[in-house]
C-alpha cells in the first residue's frame, strides 16, 4: 500500500514538474472596436460653362437641342446619419431649363450611390435619394455629375456670356 | 516518515508553482473609434481603410507573485474573429520594463489568433508592461457598427518558445 502511495505520488511530482508550461493565470478582456459610418457630406461648389458655339463644316453655326457638360465635384467625407439626402442645388439662367443626372460614383459593390438621376423639383433643387455608407477600394477623384440645358435656337442666339456659368452646390442634409 | 519527507521533498520543489501568481491586464480604452481619417488617402470617399491603422487604444500588463528570476511567458488569443479579413496586432513595448525583466524569445509582435501565441517572455514580477495595439486588413465593405474584441491572455511558467 505504502509503495503504491509512494508511486502516485512519484507520478504526481513528475506531471506537476516536467511541464515546462504550466498556466498559472488567466484573464479574459474586452474592448469595442466601432467604425464609424462612412458617407458622403459632400459641400463642393463649382462653376461650368457652356461649351462654346460649334460650327457646321460648312461654317454655319450650328444649334442643337441640348448641351451636355460634365465635370467633376470635388468633396470630402465624414461620418452622417442613415437616409441623409444630398440636394443638389443648381441656379440656372432664366428662360432655360435643366436636367441633372447623376451615376453610381462608387464600385458596384459599393453601398453608397447617387441617385441614378435627380428630378427637378422647380426650385432649382435637385433632390436624390437617400445615400448612407459607402464601400469601395479605389479612390475616386470626383462624381461624375452630367447636366444636361435644353436651349431652344433663339435662346442660344442670345445666350449672353454672363449667363453661361451655372452654379452647383452639393449639400447633405 | 519516509512519506512525510517525501511530501516535504514535493513541497520545496514545487513551492515556487504554488504561488499565487496573478496577472492583471487594463486598458487604456473601453471603445476605440474607426473613422473617415483611417481611409487611404484619409478623408476621400470610395477610398478603403489604410492597411495598417494605428489603434487608439494600450494596455497595461502587470505579472505579480512571481520570483525575481522566475521565467513565464505571457500568451495571448482571441476568442471571437474580427469581422471579414482584419485583423489585429498586439505589439509590447519593451522599452516599458526593465531589461532585467526581459526574457529571452521574446516576440517583435503578435497577430492575434484563435489560438494562444507568445506575446512577451519575462522574468520576475512586472508592474506595467505596455502593449499597443495594431488593426489590420479592415476594410470598409466588412468592418461596420460596433465590434467587441475578445483578448484572452494567459500568464504560463517558463519563458516563451523561439519563434518561427
Amino acid at each position: 500500500m505504502i509503495r503504491r502511495l509512494h508511486s502516485l505520488q512519484i507520478a504526481l511530482f513528475y506531471c506537476v514538474t516536467s511541464s515546462a508550461q504550466i498556466l498559472w493565470s488567466e484573464q479574459s478582456t474586452h474592448f469595442d472596436l466601432h467604425f464609424e459610418p462612412i458617407a458622403l457630406i459632400a459641400v463642393s461648389k463649382q462653376e461650368i460653362q457652356l461649351s462654346p458655339e460649334a460650327n457646321t463644316t460648312a461654317g454655319s453655326r450650328a444649334f442643337t437641342d441640348s448641351i451636355a457638360t460634365t465635370f467633376h465635384l470635388r468633396y470630402s467625407i465624414s461620418p452622417v446619419q442613415p437616409n441623409t439626402q444630398l440636394v443638389h442645388s443648381v441656379s440656372v439662367p432664366d428662360g432655360l431649363s435643366s436636367r441633372c443626372l447623376t451615376a453610381p460614383f462608387l464600385p458596384a459593390s459599393g453601398t453608397c450611390t447617387l441617385a441614378p438621376s435627380a428630378t427637378h423639383n422647380e426650385t432649382n433643387q435637385f433632390l436624390t435619394t437617400a445615400i448612407y455608407g459607402h464601400s469601395g477600394t479605389d479612390p475616386q477623384n470626383g462624381i461624375p455629375v452630367t447636366v444636361q440645358i435644353s436651349l431652344s435656337q433663339s435662346q442660344y442666339q442670345n445666350l449672353d456670356a454672363h449667363l453661361h456659368i451655372f452654379n452647383l452646390t452639393y449639400q447633405c442634409l | 516518515m519516509l512519506v512525510r519527507v517525501l511530501l516535504i521533498l514535493i513541497y520545496l520543489l514545487i513551492s515556487h508553482i504554488l504561488r499565487s501568481q496573478n496577472l492583471s491586464v487594463n486598458y487604456i480604452e473601453s471603445r476605440v473609434e474607426i473613422n473617415e481619417t483611417h481611409l487611404q488617402p484619409p478623408q476621400t470617399a470610395g477610398a478603403d481603410f489604410a492597411t495598417s491603422i494605428p489603434l487608439d487604444q494600450g494596455a497595461f500588463v502587470a505579472v505579480q507573485g512571481v520570483r525575481s528570476r522566475t521565467n513565464w511567458c505571457l500568451l495571448a488569443y482571441h476568442t471571437e474573429p474580427l469581422q471579414g479579413s482584419a485583423m489585429l496586432k498586439i505589439s509590447p513595448d519593451i522599452t516599458s520594463v526593465s531589461p532585467e525583466n526581459i526574457g529571452t524569445n521574446t516576440p517583435a509582435q503578435l497577430i492575434l489568433q484563435g489560438q494562444p501565441q507568445p506575446l512577451f517572455s519575462g522574468t520576475g514580477p512586472v508592474d506595467q508592461l505596455f502593449l499597443s495595439f495594431t488593426l489590420e486588413h479592415a476594410h470598409v465593405s466588412q468592418n461596420v457598427n460596433t465590434t467587441p474584441v475578445y483578448i484572452q491572455y494567459q500568464l504560463q511558467e517558463g519563458g516563451c518558445p523561439p519563434g518561427p
